[in-house]
């Protein structure tokens, strides 16, 4: 069956992905400490992601495999919720109130400036 | 048995990121959205902060933390999925949906992690 071919392709694209997403993660985290290391890893991550997705959109410099691979892949695997959840459980309240806000807005600030980067990139080309 | 540092660190990680990240394409893939909310993205953040959480508060080898803990779960889990796909929401005009998403995600998983951490304690 072909289709299911096509589909351990993609899995097996996604894991190696995973693999450098998720050495990458430690390393840095070893060298950036703390909530600080995780914070770091979700918003680099959250950029490039962004800058992935819109570039299939308004680029198309990455193709569907590259999309698997370093997006749904190394992106995800780089990019952790878990850390994130139990470290700001077992912060005092206000830190932790912090930590989820210096998140979510740092995330989602890097997404923008990732579309921003694909946009000003699309403009140009013409 | 393992080298706690260095290369076969590394190795177990990457391995762990490896099975983490198919795992989670293979699951959150097959979850619909549910009235606009990207459900698979939180089916598998809540999942991996559970089990996470229940492995953080109990004792285990070393060489688990590494394959498990940081490699498997990490990846298993994500930030950029759902950093994207709520910056969508908003794109969308859908911003009822970007703050439940918001809500949902991290209201769920810290109760997860709660959950986890009482039932460890009992």
């Amino acid at each position: 069956m072909p289709s299911q071919d096509k589909e351990i392709d993609k899995i097996f694209l996604i894991g190696a992905g995973g693999f450098l997403g998720a050495v990458c993660r430690f390393l840095l985290c070893e060298l950036v400490e703390g909530q600080l290391g995780i914070l770091s890893v979700n918003v680099i991550g959250s950029f490039m992601l962004g800058m992935i997705m819109y570039d299939t959109e308004y680029l198309g410099f990455i193709g569907p495999k590259g999309k698997i691979a370093f997006g749904t892949g190394f992106m995800g695997a780089f990019t952790t919720f878990s850390t994130f959840a139990v470290q700001s459980f077992s912060l005092p309240f206000i830190p932790a109130l912090g930590n989820i806000s210096a998140n979510i807005f740092l995330t989602l600030t890097g997404v923008f400036f990732g579309r921003s980067v694909i946009k000003a990139l699309s403009s140009r080309e013409i | 048995m393992f080298p706690t540092s260095g290369i076969g660190e590394l190795f177990l990680i990457g391995t762990g990121g490896f099975i983490g990240a198919s795992l989670r394409y293979t699951i959150s893939s097959r979850v619909p959205k549910i009235q606009n909310i990207p459900a698979g993205t939180l089916t598998v953040n809540l999942l991996g902060s559970i089990v996470l959480a229940l492995l953080t508060f109990s004792s285990e080898p070393e060489s688990v933390v590494y394959l498990v803990n940081i490699g498997m779960l990490g990846s298993f889990t994500t930030f950029s999925t759902f950093a994207y796909e709520t910056f969508r929401l908003l794109e969308d005009g859908q911003n009822i949906s970007f703050f439940l998403n918001i809500f949902l995600n991290v209201m769920l998983c810290l109760l997860g992690v709660s959950i986890a951490y009482l039932a460890l304690m009992l």
